[in-house]
């Protein structure tokens, strides 16, 4: 244990949505970095034909679905819908060809595979609708500063890091997902991003512990294992537990620091759910 | 003067340098008696990865700390376990390279890379190699490109390179071989790559292919056609993909096997798809089968039986039996007669929910197949997809008469896909046809180190970790049990009563078996975690 600090629960209460990416990135293990040999000529996903995805759709069957899952949403490995968007082709390039955490580097396949396999893999993050936001985005961004969002999130590169990033969420959320979170954050919590190799891990989830000798603390865990639990509180504290000194571990799943945001008028919800769609930019 | 001090030196470094030693047959069989040497696979031919050495104990074992450490040369996670004999470990690194290392001090001694093609992509599995086999003067290597190299012990210079099968075809090899009396065993992978299932025997002096037995039919003709409706044997199935055992005094080969092909939809193969899902035992001078057991009929989960049998000697309603358990990925553990593969017991070890239990010979009665059987919209059945087990080994103690093994509770969403098989497409464009899962995730999941009793299968204790651990177990002499967690915590269990005695955190998953060894009178312990191998000693 590092230390021990109590939360306050007034704090609790700026903390916002929990969606898409965090701030904490794990850089990539194993040899010298290898560049995407197309970086300077644009992006070779774009050029890509429906049987080029088509291949990289089987491509992927065969050696990623048994770790990434059959529909990329996750098994050993993290959760892939979306990470093209948040990576960038040449990023997700990058990570196929060096590795990450657990995943070893991929150098069986030549290079037209591995952008088939990436195109195939973009498809994952897109939002699966035709559905587009009703509302007005400019408007929307001014329910956004006016209900303090950028307190806990950052877009671009302003913001705070209490809850996930924004800056392409409209990539990977679908209006009406966004409108429902708002309403209802705990309902449906979002995968934990901070580690890749936590990925299958409920995200921003809830812990509250006390210590043998008495002391308490509600925190997001950020880390768990056999032996320790790292939660994280609201100012970016980070503390951790030996757990055979801990009385109580709770975990609250369907809670989220998140509040609901209810009380928006019908038009500002309506509003800030297209402000927020229309976040589609790269990090 | 000057001379005799010279000659004094030599002789003092001849002592510290490791010598590459001969590895007959015989020390192969009697492994038990030099427990300072880990010469198969499985530590020894019963695959009990049980370790005779107790230096380290559960009083002094909280002192335990890094001797050494090795990473990887390429990329990758190393899933290897080692072999050490008279003080040289050696190693092997994705895809199919292997290391030879002073197990004393770490440093390498040689490095033998084979010629992979770089195009080369197996359908289904990693490319990672989980260890090498000896015999006499030769370190014999089985790559995913199914090649069987034998290298020699020395120099890691090729002796003899065999062809074990085409990789067009859709096999490729990630086990350790096993060496017995002069002959070299191997099985292949490529049960979603419509390979068709067989073990080889190759002769350990020249590499020439002593004989091949098939797990699957390959006409109507041949035994187990008729549990395979329409001539449907010829998507294949049925591999060989984990190291197997081997009973010197009945002269059988033990060795589980795979599932059938395609995998989570069984429509298109109405029967029980032998010898598929089984366990087969085989005389080990023909390839002649003697019998088998099949776990898991028509099996539509992927819950493959390619768990390492470990065989055992006990003495069941008061007669001393030839006995063989398996903690199979279906999530039951059986106990069987090895000598006639007579089933004994069955009893879960992991969370099920396909099963009401074994009948009395050992056949699952099954739920409704509206409950289990795979579907388009996704079935929820415990075990997952990766199983109640995987590809790490369990241990046994024959002084505590437990089987240790890390148990999964999980489940997963069983998708029905397409019957489409492409036999040997090596891009995968089917990659396994049939469909597949979404697993529980590591918060849905629990794996736990659970002490079993090796007769009867009942659970003695069980040690809870976090996350979905891919870690083997080893037992000691010394009272130990060692494994890891999710997170790479390796650990030590007092191997009576469960309780945790250490653990220090190596930084990645630990996906691999751990082995313990001694060099000049010290025990050692070692395991990997994510690209490097960790050996651990008292100070």
């Amino acid at each position: 244990m590092i230390a021990i600090r109590s939360l306050c629960a007034v704090s609790l209460i700026l903390i916002l949505a929990a969606l898409g990416e965090s701030a904490f990135l794990v850089r990539a293990q194993g040899p010298p970095a290898q560049n995407p040999p197309t970086a300077a000529q644009g992006s070779p996903v774009d050029k890509l034909t429906p049987d080029d995805i088509a291949m990289g759709k089987q491509l992927f069957a065969a050696n990623c679905a048994s770790c990434h899952g059959v529909d990329g949403s996750g098994q050993l490995g993290p959760n892939l819908h979306g990470v093209v968007q948040r990576r960038g082709e040449q990023g997700v390039f990058g990570i196929v060809r060096n590795g990450m955490g657990g995943m070893p580097p991929v150098s069986s396949i030549n290079d037209q595979r591995v952008w088939q396999v990436i195109g195939y893999v973009r498809t994952l993050g897109d939002t699966g609708s035709t559905e587009a936001a009703t509302g007005d985005p400019v408007k929307g961004k001014t329910v956004y500063d006016a209900n303090g969002c950028a307190t806990c999130h950052t877009i671009g590169t302003v913001g705070g890091a209490v809850g996930p990033q924004l800056t392409a969420i409209g990539r990977s959320r679908a209006p009406k997902y966004l409108h429902d979170f708002l309403l209802d954050p705990g309902k449906n919590p979002p995968p934990d991003t901070t580690l890749p190799e936590r990925a299958g891990n409920t995200g921003y989830l809830l812990v509250h512990v006390v210590t043998k000798d008495g002391h308490e603390m509600t925190g997001i865990r950020v880390n768990e294992d056999t032996f320790e639990l790292t939660l994280r509180d609201v100012a970016g504290h980070f503390y951790t537990y030996d757990k055979s000194k801990l009385k109580t571990i709770e975990r609250e799943p369907g809670k989220s620091v998140m509040p609901s945001y209810s009380n928006l008028s019908a038009t500002d919800l309506e509003n800030l759910v297209a402000y927020l769609w229309s976040l589609k930019g790269a990090q | 003067m000057r001379t005799a001090r010279f000659v004094v030196a030599l002789l003092v470094m001849c002592f510290a340098v490791p010598s590459f030693g001969q590895v007959s047959y015989k020390r192969l069989k009697d492994a038990a008696k030099e427990p300072q040497n880990w010469l198969t696979y499985g530590g020894n031919y019963g695959s009990q990865r049980f370790s005779g050495l107790k230096q380290i104990t559960p009083e002094n074992v909280a002192n335990l700390r890094v001797a050494w450490a090795y990473q990887l040369r390429g990329g990758g996670v190393m899933e290897s376990s080692p072999i050490i004999v008279d003080g040289i470990l050696y190693v092997t690194e994705p895809p199919s390279n292997v290391t030879a290392i002073d197990a004393r001090t770490g440093k390498p001694l040689w490095h033998y890379v084979p010629p992979v093609p770089r195009d080369f992509i197996p359908v289904g599995l990693f490319p990672t190699n989980r260890g090498v086999a000896v015999l006499d003067d030769k370190v014999i290597l089985a790559t995913i490109d199914d090649h069987l190299i034998a290298l020699d012990a020395k120099s890691g210079v090729v002796r003899w390179n065999s062809i074990i099968a085409d990789k067009a075809d859709g096999y490729a090899i990630t086990q350790a071989p096993l060496a017995i009396n002069g002959k070299i065993v191997v099985g292949v992978g490529g049960g979603e790559a419509g390979a068709h299932g067989f073990l080889s025997c190759f002769d350990a002096k020249d590499g020439k292919l002593l004989w091949q037995t098939y797990t699957v039919p390959r006409s109507d003709s041949d035994p187990g056609a008729d549990t395979w409706a329409n001539g449907s044997w010829s998507n294949g199935g049925g591999t060989t993909w984990n190291t197997g055992s081997y009973d010197p005094e009945l002269n059988l080969i033990y060795w589980g096997t795979g599932n059938p092909a395609p995998d989570w939809n069984g429509e298109g193969r109405v029967g029980d798809n032998l010898y598929t899902c089984s366990m087969i035992a085989l005389d080990a001078d023909t390839g002649k089968m003697k019998w088998y057991f099949q776990f898991t009929p028509h099996e539509t989960h992927d819950w493959d039986a390619a768990e390492p049998p470990i065989l055992f000697d006990a003495t069941v309603d008061g007669k001393p039996r030839k006995l063989l358990a398996q903690a199979n990925r279906n999530a039951f553990y059986y106990v069987l007669d090895r000598t006639n593969g007579e089933f004994l017991v069955g009893v879960p070890f992991a969370k099920q929910t396909w099963a009401k239990g074994l009948d009395a010979k050992g056949r699952p009665i099954t739920f409704p197949s509206s409950q289990i059987e795979p579907s388009v919209e996704g079935t929820l059945v415990y075990p997952s997809l990766t199983g109640g087990i995987n590809w790490t080994s369990p241990c046994y103690s024959p002084l505590t008469g437990l089987f240790y093994v890390n148990a999964r509770d999980g489940f997963a969403y069983y998708i029905k896909g397409e019957r489409k098989m492409a036999p040997g497409n090596s891009v995968g464009v089917i990659g396994g046809g049939g469909g597949g899962g979404r697993m529980s995730g590591p918060d849905e999941t629990t794996t736990s180190i659970r002490a079993l009793v090796a007769t009867t299968g009942e659970k003695k204790w069980e040690y809870k970790m976090v996350g979905d651990s891919w870690t083997g177990t080893l037992v000691t002499a010394g009272g130990l049990v060692f494994s890891a967690d999710a997170a790479g915590n390796f650990f030590a269990l007092n191997a009576n009563t469960g309780e945790p005695l250490w653990h220090l955190l190596l930084g990645s998953s630990v996906r691999s078996n751990p082995v313990s060894y001694a060099v000049d009178g010290k025990q050692y312990v070692a395991d990997s975690a994510g690209n490097t191998l960790f050996v651990f000693s008292l100070p």
